[in-house]
C-alpha cells in the first residue's frame, strides 16, 4: 500500500484521530478508556486451601465416573456410563447420582467466613461472607459453589488460566470501559462508566508477560452492540464504584464459541490510575445462563482437566442461589458473583462515519432477597 | 538441483568483466544514433561503468515482478559492505563467494521448480509441450526466452536460445518430463551471472565522438535498478530495443512513466533504508524492563513509520526534502501508538502531532531514536554522530582504542542526566574532539528515551535539551530541526547519496561538477526528491560512463587454485 | 480443452438451465440458484476415473461409476491418532469394533459401542478403490498393497475410498474438505483437482460457497464500480482497495484476464471483474470488505441455494443461516470413538451420541432443544444440497415410508437441520452445544460469516 492511500483509508474509515495530548492524569476530553487485561472469578484461597477446603478439592468428571462406574469386571456400554454423564453436563438431575456404596456422590463447599466481593445488597446477611479486609456483607454465593473445585483456584486452574488466556488472546472477548465526565481522576463525584466491546488486540509487554497501556480499541459498532451499557459513578480518593445496572460482556472461554454473560445489577469497584484500573466487578449471575456458559465453554475433556464436575458445579449453584426470586415459585434464580479485574489505559476509537454510539439503556432493578 | 562445481570460476571472470562492448554470446544493443539524446547536465562527468551484485532485495523484487509474489524463497544473501555511506555502493564489488554462490544455487532450484509446477506452469508458461513426457523444443522456444531477456536484461541471442533449449531438451529427455527439462534450464539462468551480476556495458557515443555511454540495455538496467529497485520490465526493454530510451522525447518519456509507476515506492524505499542506516534494525534490541513497551513489533514498524512518511512526504505529496526534519506529519501504528501516546487506528492511520509538539521532523521518529540509542539508556552521542554521518554526509572519528569509560559506565556513580554524563567526555581531552561533534546536537534529542519515548526528566532532574549545529543555537528539538532544515549539507548531503546510489559507486572527485549541477537543480526545484531523480536520470552523466581501466581478473580461477 | 470429461449431473444441468438473474447483494451468500463452476486444473487420472462438479466442494475425483473418491489422513485425536499414513497401507479394513477405543479423552476405553453387535466394518461403509491387475501407477495416483493383498488406489500417497452414503453420481455425503475443527474426529475427505486458479491466488471453503483468497489467504473482492476488464478504481478508491497485480509472465486463461492499469501494471481480473484486496482486513477470509457498498466477496461457487423461505439473520460474532422466522440454523457433528472412526451424524446412523447432549438421553426432550425444522410436504428444494427427507422423531431415523407421525423435514447434504429452543432472530445459544464444543457430538450454527472465528469456515 502506498503511503499516501495510508492517509486516505483514515479518512474513509472515518477514524478520529484527532490530535491528541494527554494530560497528566491520562484524562483527555474529559474522558479515559481501559481496556480488560485479566478477569477471574474471586476465590478467597489460603495458601495450601486446607483453611477453606479441609475435604481438598471436589471430584471431576473422570473421578466421578470411577466411583459411579468401578473398574470392577462388569461389561459397560457407552450409552449406560458416557452418555449418562455427558447429558448431565446439559440437563443436571436434581440431586447428586447415588454412587454403589449407596452414598450420593459428594461435593464440598469452602468453610469459613472469609471471601471476596462487593456488599451487593447493602445487607450483612448470615451467609455473607467478610473480606480479607474486614469489610462485612460480601455477597459471592458462586464462591460458596466453586471454591473448593480445583479448575477455578488462582493461579494456574485450567479453568481459572485457560478463561483468562483466551479472554486476552481472542478479539471476541475485547471489554471495554470509557469513563466519561471526568474532571478529576481522584475525586469525582459524578461520572458516566460506558461499557463497549473492542474490535482490536491487546498490546503484549516487552517481556511478553504483561500489557502496556496507551494502546488503541475500535469499538465494535458492527456486531457488539449488545455489549454497550452505561452506569452513573463516582471516584473517590482514586476509586470508581458505580450505581448497579445490568451489563453483558463477551465470555467464551475457548475457541469458536461465541458465549456472553449478563452481568445482573454489576458495579465496578476499581481503584483507577492513569494508566490501569484494578478492582473488581460485583454481579449477580443468572443460574440458566451460567450453566450454559459454562456448559457451552468448557467440554467434559477440559473439565477433567480442573476436576470441575459441571453438573455438581450447577446443583451447588441452585442450592446457594441468593437473587432474584422466581414470581411463581419463590426459587433464586441468580446467585452473586465477583470478577476480580485488571484493566490497562487504551485509548477507545469510534467510527466517525457512523456517529456517537448509544448505550443501551441500562435495567437498574435491585436484586431483592 | 543442478550441479555447478565448475561454475564459480565462469562467474568470477564474467563478474570481472565489465565491458565496453557486449560480452561475446550477448545480444548487441541497438545501433547507436547520431540522433540519439544527449542528457543535460555538465557534459564533461561521466559515471563510472560498473559491475555490481545484484542486491537480495533486487533479486526477490525482480523474481516477483516476473512471477508474482507468491513465490516462496528465502534470499537472505550475505550483508554488502557499506560504502560511502550506501550498502548499494557495497554491491560494486565484483567475486562472489563460496557461500553466496550456494544461496544462489539453493533459491535458484526452489524458483525453477516453483515456476513449472502444476500450479504455476499454467498461468506462467505460455503453450504446452506436445507430449509432456517429453522435449518440447518449439515450447521451450516460446517460454525461456521470454524469460531470459526479463532475468538477463536484454534479449538473448539466438545462439543463447538455442543452448537453453538444448538444456531443457536434453534434461526433459533425462528426466522423461517436459517441465522438469524447463526448470533445469531455468535454474540455469537463475544461477547465471547474466542475471545475479549487474555488468554494464558500454559503446561509443554517436553525438560524442570519444565518449563511451551505457548501451540501451545497460542503461535501462540502471534506471531500473535505480528507480524501482528490480530488473526493467518488458516496457522499459522494448523501449531500449527500439532505441527510444536513446531519443530525447523517448527518454523523457520512459524516466516519466517510471516516476508514475507505484513501482517507484519501492525504489525510494530502498534507497532510504540504505541512506539511514536501517539495516541496523537487524540487530535492535532493548531491555525488556527498561523500555516495556518497545516490542519486536515496534521495531519493525518504526522503520515502516519513517518509510511510510518518507514516501508520502517526498512521492505522494512531491514535498521538499527538508521539511522531513521540521514537519509534524506522520502515521502511526498501534505498536509505535503507545511509545508516542497516541491512539491509533487499525492498520496504519495518517496522524499529524500537534502544534507546539516536540515530535518535529523524522529526527524525533522512534526509528532515529531507538537505533541511535543504547539498550538500556538514550545516547547524545550516538544520535548526534548519526545524524552528522547519515544525514550530512560527514564522517565522525572513531573512538580511540584506549579510550576509558569507567567514569560514565560508573554503576555507583551519582550522575541523574545523559547531560551530566557526556560532560564527563567533554573535560577529558582525549574525548572531547570528537564529542564536541557529536555531543551538542544529540543533547537536543534527551527529551526522547532510548525507546523514543518522550520525557522531561531523567531519574528526577529535569532535562536541559539545549544545544547547538554548526553555530546554530537552539533550546529544544523543535530548535534543532530547524537548524538541520537550513543546514547547507542536508541537501548537499542527499544529492550526494542519491548520485552515488544511482550510478552504483561512491561520489569521487571526477563527481563534483555533477554535483554542483544536481546540487543547484535540486535547489532551483525546491528540494523535490522527484524532480532530483529526474535530473539524475536525464543527466548526460548517467549515461555517460568513463569504461573500466583495466579488464583483468584478480581472483583465482579454478585452474589457477592449489591446496 | 480439457483433456478429461467433466460430468454434471443432471439436476445440476436442469440449474444451469434455470440460471436466475443474481441481484448485487452486500451480503457475502445468497442462497439463490446459480450456474457457477469451479474450473479446475486437468491431471492426469488412472483410465475410466473422472471429475465431477460439486455445489458444495467444488470438482472432485469420482471412479468410473461417478462415485466420489475420499481420503482418511491421519489425524491426532486427544489420546492417539486414527486414519491412514502417508504411502501406507489402509487402516480402513474388515474388522469390526464393537468397544469404544478411548481415544477421545476424558472416558476410558472398552465401553460398548451403541450399535455394537450390528455394526459393520470399516471397508463395508468405506469400500476401497481397488485397482485391476494390471493399473499402473499415474501422476499422483500409485497403487498401495491392502493388508489382505489387494490392490488399492492411492492419491498422494493415501489410500482411497468411496462411501456407502453417496447413491448418485456427485453425491458427496461421505465427508467435507470444510476446515475441520479442534477435535473433530478423524474425518473422510473427498479428493479433488486443484482449482484453475493464478498461483497468486485459492480457493477456500466458506459457509457462503468457495471463496477467493490471495496466496496470504486475505480475501479478494470485486467491485460494481468497474467494467468489464476494466478497473475504475483509482485515487480515492485506491486508499482502501489494493489492486491484485499480475507478474509480468503471467498469461490469461479461461475465466481469468489481465487488466492493464498503466504500463507495465498489470491487474488480475476474474470473469471480467478486477480484483482488489481490501487494506483495512486485518486477518485472512474477513468479509469485512462486503461492508462497503459495491464490493464484494468473490467466489469460484457461491454456496448452493437453500430453500426460499430461509433469511440470514445478523448475531454478536457475524451472520447465520436461519429459518423462516429466523431461528437460526444448526446442523450436528459426530465422529464416534472407534478405531475407524465411524460417522454418527446421519438418520442412518446411531442416535444415542446426539440424544445424550440434546436430551440427557431423552428423544422428547431432544425434539424441544433442538427440534427438526419441518419443510411442507410439497416443499422444493433449490438445489442438491437442500432435501427434504422424512424423519422418525422418536429414534430420530429415516422414518418408513408412509409411517405415521413421521416429520417432514429439511436436510442439508442429507442430514436433517435443527433450530434451538425458544431463540429469538440473531440468537445463536446453541452453538458449539455438545462435546468439544459441537464439533465430535454436537451442534454448530450455519455459519455464513464469522467475524472473530473460524466458524464460518
Amino acid at each position: 500500500m502506498t503511503t499516501s492511500s495510508t492517509r486516505l483509508i483514515a479518512t474513509a474509515l472515518g477514524l478520529a484521530l484527532l490530535p491528541h495530548v494527554a494530560l497528566a492524569d491520562g484524562v483527555t476530553n474529559r474522558a479515559i478508556g481501559y481496556v480488560l487485561t485479566d478477569k477471574h472469578w474471586a476465590v478467597y484461597q489460603t495458601p495450601n486451601g486446607k483453611a477453606e477446603c479441609p475435604n481438598g478439592m471436589n471430584d471431576g468428571p473422570r473421578e466421578q465416573f470411577k466411583i459411579l462406574f468401578p473398574e470392577d469386571g462388569t461389561k459397560r456400554t457407552m450409552m449406560d456410563t458416557q452418555f449418562v454423564r455427558e447429558g448431565e453436563n446439559w440437563f443436571p438431575a436434581e440431586n447428586e447420582p447415588i454412587a454403589p456404596n449407596g452414598k450420593p456422590l459428594p461435593y464440598y463447599e469452602p468453610q469459613g467466613k472469609t471471601g471476596v466481593g462487593l456488599n451487593l445488597d447493602g445487607k450483612v446477611g448470615p451467609n455473607d461472607f467478610t473480606s480479607p479486609a474486614g469489610e462485612t456483607g460480601i455477597d459471592n454465593q458462586l464462591y460458596r459453589a466453586v471454591g473448593c473445585v480445583a479448575g477455578f483456584r488462582g493461579p494456574d486452574g485450567a479453568y481459572t488460566f485457560f478463561q483468562n488466556d483466551y479472554m486476552q488472546r481472542q478479539i471476541f472477548n475485547r471489554v471495554l470501559i470509557e469513563i466519561t465526565d471526568v474532571d478529576d481522576l481522584n475525586n469525582d463525584p459524578d461520572v458516566t462508566v460506558t461499557t463497549y466491546r473492542g474490535f482490536s488486540p491487546l498490546l503484549n509487554s516487552a517481556n511478553g508477560k504483561d500489557f502496556i497501556p496507551g494502546g488503541t480499541q475500535k469499538i465494535d459498532e458492527r456486531w457488539g452492540k449488545r455489549y454497550i451499557h452505561s452506569f452513573k459513578g463516582r471516584i473517590v480518593n482514586g476509586t470508581l464504584t458505580t450505581d448497579p445496572a445490568d451489563t453483558k460482556i463477551p465470555f467464551a472461554d475457548t475457541f469458536d464459541t461465541n458465549v456472553d454473560l449478563t452481568l445482573k445489577a454489576a458495579r465496578f469497584n476499581l481503584k483507577l490510575t492513569p494508566t490501569t484500573a484494578e478492582g473488581l466487578i460485583g454481579t449477580y449471575l443468572d443460574l440458566k445462563e451460567w450453566h450454559h456458559h459454562l456448559a457451552i465453554n468448557w467440554t467434559t475433556h477440559h473439565a477433567s482437566y480442573g476436576q470441575q464436575s459441571i453438573p455438581s458445579i450447577i446443583r451447588a449453584m441452585r442450592r446457594l442461589a441468593d437473587a432474584y426470586p422466581d414470581p411463581v415459585t419463590g426459587k433464586m434464580t441468580a446467585i452473586s458473583a465477583a470478577l476480580d479485574v485488571k484493566f490497562v489505559q487504551a485509548y477507545i476509537l469510534r467510527d466517525a462515519k457512523k456517529g456517537p454510539v448509544a448505550a443501551v439503556p441500562a435495567a437498574t432493578a435491585p436484586a431483592e432477597r | 538441483m543442478r550441479v555447478y562445481l565448475n561454475f564459480l570460476p565462469a562467474v568470477v571472470s564474467l563478474a570481472l568483466v565489465a565491458c565496453s562492448a557486449p560480452p561475446a554470446g550477448r545480444a548487441p544493443a541497438p545501433q547507436a544514433s547520431a540522433k540519439d539524446a544527449v542528457g543535460p547536465g555538465p557534459m564533461d562527468v561521466t559515471s563510472p561503468q560498473r559491475l555490481r551484485v545484484m542486491s537480495s532485495q533486487q533479486y526477490t523484487n525482480t523474481l516477483f515482478n516476473i512471477f508474482g509474489p507468491d513465490l516462496k524463497f528465502d534470499t537472505r544473501f550475505p550483508p554488502l559492505v557499506r560504502t560511502g555511506g550506501l550498502l548499494g555502493n557495497g554491491g560494486a564489488i565484483a567475486g562472489v563467494s563460496d557461500s553466496q554462490l550456494e544461496q544462489y544455487q539453493r533459491t535458484a532450484a526452489l524458483v525453477a521448480a516453483e515456476v513449472t509446477n502444476p500450479t504455476h506452469r499454467t498461468f506462467l508458461i505460455p503453450c504446452k509441450p506436445v507430449d509432456e513426457k517429453s522435449a518440447d523444443a518449439a515450447c521451450a522456444a516460446k517460454f525461456l526466452p521470454a524469460i531470459g531477456r526479463l532475468l538477463y536484461r536484454h534479449p538473448l541471442v539466438p545462439e543463447q536460445t538455442e543452448a537453453l533449449v538444448k538444456e531443457a531438451g536434453e534434461a526433459a529427455t533425462r528426466f522423461k518430463d517436459f517441465y522438469a527439462g524447463l526448470a533445469y534450464a531455468l535454474e540455469g539462468m537463475l544461477i547465471s551471472p547474466e542475471m545475479l551480476l549487474i555488468a554494464e556495458t558500454s559503446e561509443p557515443d554517436p553525438k560524442r565522438p570519444g565518449h563511451q555511454r551505457l548501451d540501451a540495455y545497460s542503461f535501462a538496467t540502471r534506471l531500473s535498478l535505480f528507480l524501482w529497485n528490480a530488473g526493467p520490465d518488458s516496457t522499459l526493454l522494448d523501449a531500449a530495443a527500439s532505441g527510444e530510451l536513446y531519443t530525447p522525447k523517448g527518454r523523457a518519456k520512459i524516466v516519466d512513466m517510471m516516476l508514475a509507476s507505484p513501482r517507484l515506492e519501492s525504489g525510494v524505499r530502498a534507497f532510504f533504508d540504505d541512506m539511514f542506516g536501517f539495516d541496523d534494525f537487524a540487530t535492535l534490541a532493548k531491555d525488556a524492563e527498561t523500555y516495556p513497551s518497545f516490542t519486536g513489533a515496534t521495531a519493525a514498524d518504526a522503520r515502516e513509520q519513517t518509510l511510510r512518511t518518507l514516501v508520502d512526504h517526498l512521492v505522494a505529496n512531491n514535498g521538499d526534502y527538508r521539511d522531513l526534519f521540521t514537519t509534524r506529519k506522520t502515521f502511526v501504528s498501534t505498536a509505535l501508538a503507545p511509545i508516542y501516546g497516541v491512539p491509533a487506528g487499525r492498520g496504519w492511520v495518517p496522524y499529524e502531532f500537534p502544534e507546539g509538539s516536540p515530535r518535529t521532523g523524522i529526527l524525533t521518529h522512534i526509528s532515529f531514536l531507538a537505533v541511535h540509542s543504547h539498550p538500556g539508556r538514550s545516547s547524545p552521542t550516538l544520535r548526534g554522530k548519526a545524524l552528522r554521518e547519515l544525514l550530512l554526509c560527514q564522517q565522525v572519528p572513531r573512538p580511540p582504542a584506549n579510550v576509558d569509560f569507567s567514569a560514565v559506565e560508573n554503576p555507583k556513580s551519582t550522575i541523574k542526566t545523559q547531560r551530566e554524563r557526556v560532560n564527563l567526555h567533554l573535560a577529558n581531552p582525549v574525548c572531547a574532539g570528537c564529542h564536541k561533534i557529536t555531543d551538542p546536537m544529540g543533547l537536543a534529542l534527551e527529551n526522547f528515551d532510548g525507546s523514543g519515548a518522550y520525557r522531561t526528566t531523567e531519574r528526577g532532574a529535569p532535562i536541559d535539551a539545549s544545544g547547538n549545529l554548526d553555530g546554530k543555537s537552539f533550546t529544544d528539538v523543535v530548535g534543532l530541526g530547524r537548524a538541520l532544515h537550513d543546514h547547507p549539507s542536508l541537501p548537499t548531503c542527499l544529492v550526494e547519496r542519491v548520485y552515488s546510489y544511482g550510478s552504483g559507486g561512491t561520489a569521487n572527485e571526477q563527481s563534483k561538477p555533477m554535483l554542483t549541477y544536481l546540487n543547484q537543480e535540486f535547489a532551483a526545484h525546491g528540494y523535490r526528491l522527484p524532480s532530483l531523480l529526474r535530473t539524475i536520470a536525464m543527466s548526460n552523466a548517467f549515461s555517460e560512463v568513463k569504461p573500466p581501466e583495466t579488464r583483468t581478473a584478480s581472483v583465482p580461477t579454478q585452474s589457477s587454485q592449489t591446496k | 480443452m480439457r483433456a478429461f470429461k467433466v460430468v454434471m449431473p443432471m439436476a445440476l444441468s436442469v440449474l444451469v438451465l434455470l440460471l436466475a438473474g443474481d441481484p448485487a447483494s452486500a451480503q457475502q451468500a445468497r442462497g439463490k440458484p446459480t450456474a457457477e463452476r469451479e474450473d479446475f486444473l486437468p491431471e492426469p487420472m488412472p483410465p475410466g476415473f473422472q471429475v465431477i462438479g460439486n455445489e458444495i466442494e467444488g470438482p472432485v475425483f469420482a471412479d468410473a461409476n461417478g462415485r466420489t473418491l475420499y481420503r482418511w489422513p491421519l489425524r491426532g485425536l486427544r489420546n492417539g491418532d486414527v486414519g491412514d499414513r502417508k504411502n501406507a497401507a489402509s487402516n480402513c479394513g474388515a474388522e469390526i469394533y464393537n468397544v469404544n477405543s478411548g481415544l477421545q479423552s476424558p472416558w476410558p476405553p472398552g465401553l460398548a459401542l451403541p450399535d455394537a453387535g450390528v455394526r459393520r466394518s470399516c471397508q463395508d461403509l468405506w469400500p476401497a478403490v481397488i485397482a485391476t491387475a494390471d493399473a499402473k501407477p499415474v501422476g499422483k495416483w500409485s497403487i498401495i498393497a491392502r493388508k489382505d493383498g489387494a490392490k488399492q488406489w492411492a492419491y498422494d500417497g493415501y489410500p482411497i475410498y468411496t462411501s456407502n452414503l453417496d447413491k448418485q453420481p456427485g453425491d458427496v455425503l461421505g465427508g467435507s474438505n470444510r476446515r475441520a475443527r479442534g477435535d473433530a474426529p478423524g474425518v473422510r475427505e473427498p479428493l479433488g483437482p486443484h482449482a484453475n486458479v493464478p498461483p497468486a491466488f485459492s480457493v477456500v471453503m466458506v459457509g457462503s460457497g468457495r471463496m477467493l483468497v490471495n496466496y496470504s489467504g486475505f480475501s479478494v473482492y470485486s467491485w460494481d464500480g468497474d467494467g468489464p476488464d476494466k478497473s475504475n478504481c483509482a485515487a480515492a478508491c485506491l486508499a482502501s482497495w489494493a489492486p491484485v497485480l499480475a507478474a509480468e509472465s503471467s498469461q490469461p486463461q479461461g475465466e481469468w484476464t489481465i487488466v492493464q492499469r498503466q504500463p507495465g501494471i498489470r491487474q488480475w481480473a476474474f470473469r471480467k471483474k478486477p480484483l482488489y484486496t481490501y487494506i483495512a482486513d486485518a486477518k485472512p477470509r474477513s468479509m469485512m470488505g462486503s461492508d462497503e457498498p459495491g464490493w464484494h466477496n468473490v467466489y469460484t461457487q457461491h454456496a448452493p441455494a437453500w430453500p426460499a423461505e430461509f433469511t440470514q439473520q445478523e448475531t454478536h460474532a457475524g451472520i447465520v443461516l436461519a429459518d423462516a422466522k429466523g431461528k437460526t440454523i444448526y446442523l450436528y457433528a459426530c465422529g464416534d470413538d472407534a478405531l475407524d472412526q465411524q460417522a454418527c451424524d446421519h438418520p442412518a446412523s446411531p442416535q444415542g451420541y446426539r440424544y445424550s447432549v440434546c436430551g440427557g438421553n431423552d428423544a422428547a426432550r431432544c425434539l424441544k432443544t433442538f427440534p427438526y425444522v419441518v419443510a411442507a410436504r410439497d416443499a422444493k428444494s433449490p438445489s442438491r444440497s437442500w432435501t427434504t427427507i422424512d424423519i422418525d422423531p422418536m429414534t430420530g431415523l429415516f422414518a418408513q415410508a408412509g409411517q405415521a407421525g413421521a416429520l417432514h423435514v429439511w436436510a442439508y447434504r442429507g442430514r436433517p437441520v435443527y433450530t434451538f429452543a425458544d431463540e429469538k432472530p440473531g440468537d445463536v445459544d446453541g452453538d458449539a452445544w455438545g462435546e468439544f464444543y459441537g464439533a465430535r457430538n454436537g451442534y454448530k450454527a450455519f455459519w455464513l460469516r464469522d467475524d472473530f472465528y473460524s466458524n464460518a469456515g
